[in-house]
């Protein structure tokens, strides 16, 4: 979502905190987290994500929607709320969207299926310590339909049935069409502008960048007792369409490479920086109008050698 | 127009001194709505003795408003109008978890096996085993960079090179370190199975960048990793992420300052000009964006003159901080 939470390279933020946090030891007593509740809520966190992420909508809950959660806030909330606080709303908004039905719950195959106890609303938002408020919620939704009609890069807009298709990318497969970029070739990232979740940012869109890596791609395989099957390839599903949770789709994800100047101007990034993003194939476009620059000279070795500093 | 190296220096010594004075020019409470609580202005000047402790909370009459970045206090519309604040986060966390394990959606056993897990057998010592044996070891290294054709045995036959393939290079050599006793100093795989075949939550897509000479490009690099959305994190070698790398302070600068977010993070004159050294003596500085499920691990250069040290010396070198590229080693 174009929102308040894409805040790279603003600036403002003045120090960076806590950064002489003492590191964990083995088995000692310094914790990671600093403030007793977060490691409890941070298990509810990573608990309610992996259990539900395979639930179909709406009681799906998966990471990407997790994210998506945090962009809904409203602006002003946002910013003042802890990082560990900008999570709580995502699991408050997955609890409303089960819409008081349970949740079923994993367990092993032969076992009679088991869900959770309801959760009304008013257990959220008017218990005695109320949790969140009924007007977060509500934008959260709000967002959700919004999005519902939005497009998507490489999906265009979705049918009437809110899904989304493509005749590239065939959903829950790996398409058997050839990659649309090779390692070296030089792309530039699609505009995009929504409600909706996407791991491409501002900064990027309408730069030019030269892909640098190809990761692989595979459906992720599971064995008898759910548990993930190592692949030395990407395995997990295009973000802008897994987080509404509906559907997942595998796309093609490519390592791009940028120059700093490139992201922020001549004058303004720092030199000698190169910026690397992981993008899937449908943010992505190839670099055809020859008359744009086309010279990734911070990385030529030619550049360098003019360049290059000694330790004197 | 490129500046000459002193030049530079100043200029970022100027931008150090800029952020430092931003904090101190504060009022109390607006430095705590920026999460500068815990920072005396004073005593944040380079040169003056590291804080002892600046994790204990300070003393609030807020709740836990009082730092912004662990405790804020948000303000809602009220529905009938108006505006309502919300109890501290504390209790509203608290109260969630109550209600997750009381409706059955969560078990409290795993809840309480997790955060046990990682506050004592998940952390930082594990990464700093991986880099400590990637520089005696140059196979495993090369393998570590080049996962997908690495350029020795027994990785270049390995069933299962890939793009992605770092982590299970990891997992067979910790399985076999974890073989002669006591030479990880941690037990391996943690107690909960929760490492499964790989590396577990958070390790099991992975991708090494190392610092210092890069052969391909011919140049000197520093490696800098930055979740700038949100917090991603190879949690598998490190742990939970420390607050710093969670702050929108350092996932709003990363990108467009991170020479000014290494300089940021020395403490005293000698290490600011440890890091300007280093900085003068690097060619290229990359900074990787976090932004798919791919968790990136930096892998920090050997000091130089410590090459007689024995592997298990070695990781008390390595701090948590240059695993990110924060810091240098």
């Amino acid at each position: 979502m174009d929102g308040a939470h894409n805040q790279h390279g603003w600036n403002g933020y003045d120090e960076i905190p806590m950064k002489d946090q003492p590191e964990p030891v083995y088995n000692g007593d310094v914790s990671p987290w600093p403030e007793e509740w977060e490691g409890p809520f941070a298990a509810c966190y990573s608990l309610t994500s992996a259990l539900f992420e395979r639930n179909p909508f709406p009681l799906n809950n998966n990471l990407d929607m997790a994210r998506w959660g945090r962009e809904a806030m409203h602006p002003r909330n946002h910013a003042n709320t802890p990082y560990m606080g900008l999570w709580l709303g995502m699991i408050a908004r997955f609890l409303d969207r089960t819409n008081g039905e349970g949740i079923p719950l994993p367990g092993p195959p032969s076992s009679p299926p088991q869900s959770s106890k309801p959760v009304a609303r008013a257990e959220l938002t008017d218990g005695r310590t109320p949790i969140i408020d009924e007007a977060t919620l509500n934008r959260a939704a709000a967002v959700e339909a919004r999005a519902a009609e939005e497009a998507v890069p490489g999906f265009g807009f979705p049918g009437e049935d809110g899904l989304y298709s493509s005749t590239d990318y065939p959903e829950g497969e790996i398409a058997t069409t050839k990659r649309k970029f090779c390692v070296g070739d030089r792309v530039r990232v699609v505009l995009q502008y929504g409600s909706g979740h996407s791991r491409q940012y501002p900064i990027y869109r309408g730069k030019v960048g030269r892909v640098v890596q190809d990761y692989g791609l595979a459906a992720p395989r599971f064995d008898s007792t759910g548990a993930a099957i190592f692949q030395p390839v990407y395995t997990k599903p295009y973000p802008d369409i897994q987080s509404r949770g509906r559907q997942t789709f595998l796309v093609p994800l490519y390592n791009v490479r940028f120059t700093a100047r490139d992201i922020w101007g001549e004058n303004y990034g720092e030199p000698d920086t190169c910026l690397y993003a992981d993008m899937w194939e449908p943010y992505l476009e190839p670099l055809r109008d020859r008359g744009e620059r086309d010279d990734d000279s911070d990385s030529d070795s030619g550049r360098h050698g003019r360049r290059r500093r000694g330790r004197s | 127009m490129p500046r000459k190296p002193s030049e530079k220096s100043e200029l970022r010594q100027g931008r150090r001194e800029f952020l430092k004075s931003a904090g101190a020019g504060l009022t109390a409470s607006a430095a705590g709505m920026l999460g500068l609580n815990g920072i005396d202005p004073a005593n944040a000047e380079a040169g003056a003795p590291p804080r002892k402790d600046p994790i204990s909370p300070p003393p609030s009459t807020q709740g836990d408003t009082a730092r912004a970045d662990l405790g804020g206090r948000p303000i809602a519309d009220h529905p009938e109008g108006g505006e309502q604040i919300l109890a501290p986060l504390s209790a509203r966390v608290e109260a969630l978890v109550h209600l997750l394990e009381d409706k059955g959606v969560v078990n409290p056993a795993l809840v309480d096996q997790f955060v046990e897990t990682y506050n004592k057998q998940v952390g930082p010592y594990i990464g700093k085993a991986v880099v400590a044996h990637a520089w005696v070891d140059q196979k495993f290294r090369d393998a570590l960079l080049n996962p997908a054709a690495p350029r020795y045995e027994p990785y270049r036959s390995h069933p299962q090179r890939g793009p992605l393939a770092a982590t299970i290079y990891i997992r067979e050599w910790l399985d076999e370190a974890a073989r002669n006793p006591g030479f990880l100093g941690f037990q391996w795989p943690p107690a909960n199975g929760l490492f499964l075949t790989t590396l577990g939550p958070e390790g099991e897509q992975l991708r090494i960048v190392a610092n210092g000479w890069d052969h391909e490009s011919k140049i000197r690099v520093h490696n800098l990793v930055s979740c700038t959305l949100c917090s991603c994190y190879p949690q598998a070698l490190l742990g939970p992420q420390p607050v710093w790398y969670k702050s929108r302070q350092y996932r709003a600068r990363s990108q467009s300052a991170p020479r000014g977010v290494m300089l940021e993070f020395a403490e005293t004159n000698n290490e600011l000009a440890a890091v300007e050294e280093y900085l003068h003596g690097i060619d290229e500085l990359r900074v990787w964006d976090s932004n798919s499920e791919v968790r990136f691990l930096v892998l920090p250069e050997q000091p130089a003159g410590t090459e007689h040290l024995e592997e298990i010396e070695l990781r008390g070198l390595i701090t948590r901080d240059g695993m990110i590229g924060a810091r240098t080693v």
